[in-house]
C-alpha cells in the first residue's frame, strides 16, 4: 500500500507544477485559476464515488476468496472452462499484484492455458472492481455499458487467436 | 447526488451487509481498510486531475478531434488503439488522460479502443507481473491474441453509437 504522500505523490505533483507553470505562462493566469476551478469542481464530485468504491474493493476480496475462484475453475474442460474463466475473471478483484498469483495458482492446479488466456483478458477487460472504482465514477453510465457490452465477446476473441497462434507454433515444430 | 454515486454506495452496502451474515470478519477493519486506501489514493487522484486540466488547456483540441474524434472513424479508432498500449501505469494514469481525452473531444468508439489497449496490452504490467509469475512464452501468446481486441472493440463501438 502506498502511502498518501510518498514518492509517486511527488512525481504527480511535479508534473502538475510543470503543467501548471506552463499553463500560467503560455496562456496567463486567468487560464491558470479557471482551470484549477474546474478541478475543484471535477474533484468534489468525484470523491464521494471514489470513497464508495474503495469500500466495494475493501469488501469484494473478503467475500471471494483466490482458493474460490480455483475451486469454481476446477475440473471443467473446453468450451465450458473457458466462460467460466471468463465469468470468473470479470468477478476476481485486485490489481495485478493480486490478480497474476492467482492465475499462477490456477496454472499450476492443471488449468488450461487457454482458459487461463480467457480469465486474464476477462479480468482486465471486464473487471469490475475497475469499472466500480474507476469507469463508472469518472466515464458515467453510458460510456461504461457500452464499453461492457463491446468487451464481452473479447476473452473469446483471444482465446479463438491464441489456438490459431499455438496450432500455428506447432504445426512449424 | 447523482445515480453513479448512489448505486456506488448501495453496492458498498450489499457487500457490507453480505460480509457481515457471512459473519467469518470483523467489518470494521475491512471499513477502515477501504478508507485508508481512499485516503491515500485521494492526493495523487487530486494532481492527476489537476494535472490533467492543465494540460487540456494547452493540448491543440483541434489536433485531438481530427485524430481520434467522433469523426475520425476507422483511422481513429486503429491510431486510439496503437496510443493506448503504450499509456504506462495503471488506472489512476490512464484514467485521467481518458477523462482528458473525451474533454478535448475525443470520441466514443476511439475511447473504448484506447482504453481496451491499455487493459490488455498494458506492458508495464508485462514486465513486472505476468513474465515474471507466468513465463515468456504465456505473456507472448496472451499479448499476440490480444493485439485485435482494441480494434474490434472499438469497431463495435463505431457499429452500435
Amino acid at each position: 500500500m502506498h502511502r498518501a504522500i510518498g514518492t509517486s505523490f511527488w512525481v504527480f505533483f511535479a508534473l502538475a507544477a510543470a503543467s501548471g507553470t506552463a499553463c500560467w505562462i503560455v496562456l496567463g493566469p486567468d487560464a491558470f485559476w479557471r482551470s484549477l476551478g474546474e478541478d475543484v469542481a471535477l474533484v468534489i464530485e468525484l470523491a464521494p464515488k471514489l470513497a464508495g468504491a474503495a469500500q466495494v474493493a475493501a469488501f469484494v476480496p473478503i467475500l471471494l476468496s483466490g482458493e474460490m475462484v480455483s475451486r469454481m475453475l476446477g475440473d471443467h474442460a473446453g468450451l465450458r472452462a473457458i466462460a467460466i474463466a471468463a465469468g470468473i475473471g470479470a468477478v476476481t478483484p485486485g490489481g495485478p499484484i493480486t490478480s497474476f498469483p492467482l492465475v499462477a495458482a490456477l496454472r499450476a492446479a492443471g488449468s488450461g492455458e487457454l482458459a487461463l488466456i480467457a480469465f486474464v483478458t476477462s479480468w482486465s477487460t471486464l473487471g469490475m472492481q475497475r469499472i466500480l472504482m474507476w469507469e463508472l465514477p469518472l466515464m458515467g453510465e453510458h460510456f461504461t455499458l457500452l464499453r461492457i457490452l463491446v468487451s464481452i465477446p473479447l476473452p473469446f476473441v483471444a482465446v479463438g487467436m491464441a489456438m490459431m497462434i499455438v496450432r500455428h507454433g506447432s504445426g512449424r515444430a | 447526488m447523482d445515480m453513479g454515486t448512489i448505486l456506488l454506495w448501495a453496492i458498498a452496502i450489499a457487500l457490507i451487509v453480505q460480509a457481515k451474515r457471512k459473519a467469518c470478519h470483523a467489518i470494521w477493519p475491512v471499513f477502515r481498510q477501504g478508507l485508508t486506501s481512499f485516503i491515500a489514493i485521494l492526493p495523487r487522484f487530486v494532481m492527476a486531475v489537476v494535472t490533467a486540466g492543465f494540460l487540456g488547456k494547452l493540448l491543440p483540441g483541434d489536433l485531438i478531434v481530427s485524430l481520434i474524434g467522433g469523426e475520425s472513424g476507422l483511422g481513429g479508432v486503429f491510431l486510439a488503439s496503437l496510443l493506448g498500449g503504450f499509456v504506462p501505469g495503471g488506472p489512476l494514469i490512464s484514467f485521467p488522460i481518458v477523462v482528458l481525452l473525451r474533454d478535448m473531444g475525443a470520441g466514443l468508439p476511439q475511447l473504448i479502443a484506447f482504453l481496451t489497449a491499455w487493459s490488455v496490452l498494458a506492458l508495464h504490467r508485462v514486465l513486472m507481473y505476468e513474465s515474471a509469475l507466468m513465463g515468456w512464452r504465456f505473456s507472448v501468446t496472451r499479448l499476440a491474441s490480444s493485439l485485435i481486441l482494441a480494434p474490434i472493440a472499438g469497431v463495435a463501438a463505431l457499429l452500435i453509437v
